[in-house]
């Protein structure tokens, strides 16, 4: 089945020793003939994001399974709209808030104002998931705006949130890194449908398998699976280049 | 799944959340579907709530015949009741071993009143899973290593993750599982970093790694997974996945 992965970084990891270089995504990419990645660079999450959106830019260019997302941080965003107006207009094709690196609350007006300016933006979000409650703090502040949202990072302490909050917000979407739970798959699908399951598996951190497996081995339809893996990102961003 | 797999962190029982594959006909499935020859269950019941509910249940529903042993759970807050839990599973061969939840308890690891509960259950000769997701739990568990040398510990989730991404949590249970001899690492947890097993095998080696699933909270398929992308050789994996927690169970 062809493989679309909507989480995926590149760049330095300065928290323990692991290679997460350019070369060693790319190597991952071909050993599991990975067809499309939505890619960002870890200077964005760690260092200064504009910096880190050239560099997502330019390792982008050069390679059509590279997908690139920009990220804003707030703690430095002054709220600008031109701003990221910009960031459609040089071709970032999803925008990725780095929450479980970089602890700001979502009530902070910095972020506030960023979710109102990528109205009319047509650019997925992608927010990490890191506790109870985020969720329904961020779909409360992203309804009605105009984008999807996508959940990272979300496992079992996540699923009724999600649910919940699917039902009456079309524009919620979960990704699958972490949905570890033995019949998630099974849920999720009869629940809110698997249009809104997007597959990511978080690599070079993360090991890629569990991921894929989690949706290989789920006892949904071929069609579901074929939807999860790739076909439902591909929907999201109206085509892959 | 070609490789064979024993399950040495496996539940039965329902958990506070949306999890419908929780009963014994699931868990049968999920070790079809996974080529799961054995798994070594403890009541979600017996860690959460009522150890003494948890357990019976436990007993009723175990099934040697398909590979599915348990674990008896004890609560050291009830400390003379679960000596006569100790007592009255462990003699029986379907039991396999010892389970402790420090978090759902309250109960430190390295405590007074564990440590009489493992002085009482030293005789039978069954390892202890103790849930490790701390550097607290994981230095406590290295006590009880150092003070009972003839007891096999499990450092179930190999000390666990944080949230400061750092891996300082499973980097220390490696350290503690280098230095004992008596201490196995168990590899399950909702994280997937990339690495971790990897260096588990070079420090300590592919002997006292073990395959959990924590099923029914989570899905086989993860840690398998996690396995199946580390870059160690097929034995280390056969190792991990089976050979170990043959030996060490008795299977």
């Amino acid at each position: 089945m062809k493989i679309a992965d909507v989480n995926t970084v590149f760049g330095f990891f300065p928290k323990r020793k692991i290679d997460c270089s350019l070369e060693r995504l790319i190597s991952l990419i071909e050993k599991y003939r990975i067809s499309k990645v939505l890619t960002i660079s870890l200077k964005s999450a760690f260092y200064n994001y504009v910096e880190g959106n050239e560099e997502t830019l330019r390792v982008c260019n050069g390679d059509s399974r590279l997908i690139p997302v920009a990220s804003v941080d707030p703690r430095a965003y002054l709220g600008g709209l031109d701003e990221i107006e910009e960031l459609r207009k040089r071709g970032f094709r999803a925008v990725r808030l780095f929450t479980e690196f970089q602890s700001y609350p979502i009530d902070y007006a910095p972020l506030l104002r960023l979710f109102k300016n990528l109205e009319g933006m047509d650019l997925p979000l992608l927010i990490y998931n890191t506790g109870y409650g985020l969720m329904t703090k961020v779909v409360r502040e992203t309804r009605g705006r105009g984008y999807p949202v996508i959940m990272l990072g979300c496992s079992y302490s996540a699923l009724s949130e999600f649910i919940v909050l699917s039902i009456e917000n079309p524009h919620l979407y979960i990704e699958t890194s972490l949905l570890d739970t033995p019949d998630a798959f099974e849920l999720l699908t009869r629940k809110v449908g698997s249009s809104r399951i997007i597959f990511g598996s978080g690599i070079p951190l993360n090991y890629f398998e569990s991921s894929y497996l989690m949706v290989e081995r789920a006892e949904i339809s071929e069609h579901d699976k074929e939807l999860i893996l790739y076909y439902n990102l591909e929907d999201l961003l109206k085509g892959f280049p | 799944m070609s490789i064979p797999i024993i399950d040495a962190h496996a539940h039965y029982g329902k958990w506070f959340f949306p999890i419908y594959a929780s009963d014994m006909r699931s868990i049968k499935d999920l070790m079809l579907r996974f080529n799961m020859k054995a798994a070594i269950c403890s009541s979600s019941k017996a860690i959460v709530y009522n150890l003494i509910e948890g357990n019976r249940e436990l007993f009723q529903s175990l099934d040697p015949s398909s590979g599915i042993y348990g674990y008896v759970t004890v609560n050291p807050n009830y400390l003379e009741l679960s000596k006569d839990e100790t007592k009255r599973y462990l003699e029986l061969p379907e039991f396999r071993g010892v389970k402790f939840h420090t978090t759902y308890s309250g109960v430190p690891i390295d405590s007074k009143e564990f440590r009489e509960l493992i002085e009482y259950a030293e005789p039978y000769d069954k390892p202890f899973l103790l849930h490790t997701y701390s550097q607290k739990d994981v230095r406590d568990v290295e006590n009880l290593a150092k003070r009972f040398g003839g007891v096999k510990f499990i450092m179930g989730h190999m000390g666990g993750t944080e949230t400061s991404w750092t891996g300082k949590n499973w980097k220390s249970a490696i350290s503690a599982s280098s230095e004992y001899s008596n201490i196995y690492l168990e590899i399950c947890m909702t994280h997937l970093e990339a690495g971790k097993i990897e260096e588990a095998v070079e420090r300590v080696g592919s002997q006292r790694i073990l395959y959990g699933s924590d099923m029914t909270l989570l899905n086989p398929a993860h840690t398998i997974g996690m396995i199946m992308s580390s870059e160690i050789s097929k034995e280390d994996k056969e190792r991990i996945f089976y050979i170990n927690a043959r030996g060490l169970f008795k299977i």
